[in-house]
């Protein structure tokens, strides 16, 4: 290997190491947007009603309560199963922030509807649980991708030694 | 502290498990709440129907004082916070609370507005529409329900008090339920699951932990400290008995080890047959994986400073055995 083809290899690897440690903060970056939204959430819970009111004419009225419980339960479990799965495979964790909108959704059915304290409480367990997970996930992936590539850098290194 | 595995294995296990048991408690509880307020609704109902049915007679036969003494015996009830009877236009005709009688209630109030609130008055409520929950002056939760007291023809055509037949409804009956018991056990029921959740958490977390501790965790810590020991030229190091797949990579450890003993023995050997030139250049051309400091100085015929010179150049492939 010529002398230019290692060096922009190592700047390559090196580029590779810096998206690596961006995208490993992208779980706890999630994490923290969620509960932002989660201490506006219970600031105005109670009166979200109060502005769906207004809605309720244009979109109908909210789905029951317990429609509501069901696909929180279904979508907590599913996205738990997922997260497990993905770790298993070691494949890429992808979409940090989807949770964090479906979770907003469930916020703003959940205040809609008029439901509960309880209810808040239900989908700040699910979020910190969904984005725990995810942040672990995507922090475990990205950091092994790092060894990866300190690895290969010093690989490299003995290479241009040796030559 | 996430570079141990033991950590790494239990902090998913823990926070999946920790955090669905809390999320499924939090909706079992609020469904069962909703149950309870709903059976505690179409209690409040069935008893406004009830007092309906019973004052009907009294009502055709304009019998206030039986009617009034039903409305004070029901009122009389420990779970009754109040029961009354407006007219059409608010005045409280009859009530539990004697006080109340003659005055107006407030059309705007929470168990009104579901049928005052648009322009011409709703006739009727669904069940679950009928009943209202509140706050009274002592700080109590009451269940609210109403029912109205509809005109009938014998009402508009009796002879002692007629009411015009276009008059839909005469009256409305109002029993409040106090929901202190109901809120009680729902409290008792929180702490209950509260505990049966830690209870839950304890035995899940602590069983996961357990067995990985015991299958996998405590054989790897063995595991590592036979690979440390081994290393650092520990013939004599104790070989662990582990099971399965952690048994097979002892052996193979072992034997790995054992060969790399015999390949030195014999490359000792080697150069004790040998004349210094010659060790030298054996020396340097020796696998990087091997030290100098792995022979005996009497082999290299060298002290240690020169034979530095004679060691590969990069540190990093020099990692002793």
């Amino acid at each position: 290997m010529t002398e230019n083809g290692v060096t922009s290899l190592r700047q390559k690897i090196q580029e590779q190491i810096r998206l690596c440690e961006q995208r490993s903060n992208h779980g706890l970056w999630a994490l923290a947007l969620f509960v932002a939204i989660s201490i506006a959430a219970n600031a105005n819970f109670q009166s979200l009603a109060t502005l769906a009111e207004q809605w309720r004419d244009l979109l109908g009225p909210p789905p029951p309560t317990s429609w509501i419980n069901g696909a929180l339960f279904i979508y907590s479990f599913s996205a738990v199963i997922q997260i497990f799965t993905r770790m298993m495979q070691g494949t890429e964790p992808k979409g940090a922030f989807f949770p964090v909108i479906y979770l907003l959704l469930f916020y703003l059915f959940y205040g809609a509807s008029g439901a509960q304290i309880e209810h808040f409480w239900a989908v700040l367990a699910s979020g910190l649980t969904i984005l725990g997970l995810e942040s672990y996930s995507c922090w475990n992936y990205y950091q092994a991708e790092i060894r990866g590539a300190r690895e290969e850098l010093d690989r490299l290194k003995r290479l241009e030694k040796l030559s | 502290m996430l570079k141990d595995i033991c950590a790494r294995t239990v902090i998913p296990v823990a926070i999946a498990v920790t955090g669905f048991v809390i999320v499924c408690c939090l909706l079992l509880y609020s469904m069962i709440r909703q149950d309870m307020v709903n059976v505690s609704t179409i209690h409040g109902t069935n008893l406004a129907d009830t007092l309906t049915r019973s004052a009907r007679y009294a009502m055709l036969n304009d019998d206030r004082e039986a009617l009034g003494n039903l409305i004070a015996n029901v009122g009389a009830q420990e779970e009754v916070e109040h029961v009354r009877i407006f007219n059409k236009k608010g005045r409280i005709a009859f009530s539990s609370d004697p006080r109340e009688v003659g005055r107006f209630v407030d059309k705007n109030a929470a168990g009104c507005i579901a049928c005052h609130s648009g322009v011409v008055p709703k006739q009727t409520l669904e069940g679950m529409q009928q009943a209202r929950t509140y706050e009274n002056l002592q700080g109590e939760q009451v269940l609210a329900v109403t029912a109205s007291v509809f005109n009938e023809p014998v009402c508009a055509n009796a002879s002692c008090h007629a009411h015009g037949d276009d008059q839909a409804i005469l009256g409305i009956l109002d029993v409040g339920l106090d929901q202190e018991p109901l809120r009680h056990a729902l409290s008792s029921l929180g702490w209950r699951m509260l505990i049966f959740t830690l209870m839950i958490l304890c035995l899940t977390v602590g069983g996961v932990v357990a067995i990985l501790n015991l299958n996998l965790i405590v054989p790897f810590r063995k595991l590592m400290r036979f690979t440390e020991t081994t290393a650092n030229g520990n013939i004599q190091s104790h070989k662990p008995k582990l099971a399965g797949e952690l048994g097979i990579l002892v052996e193979k450890i072992y034997d790995l080890q054992e060969e790399n003993r015999s390949l030195r023995r014999k490359f000792n050997i080697l150069l004790s047959a040998t004349n210094i030139d010659k060790r030298k250049e054996l020396i340097s051309h020796f696998p990087r994986e091997f030290n100098e400091s792995d022979f005996p100085e009497s082999l290299t015929g060298h002290d240690r400073k020169r034979s530095n010179q004679l060691a590969p150049e990069d540190p990093g492939a020099n990692s002793s055995l």
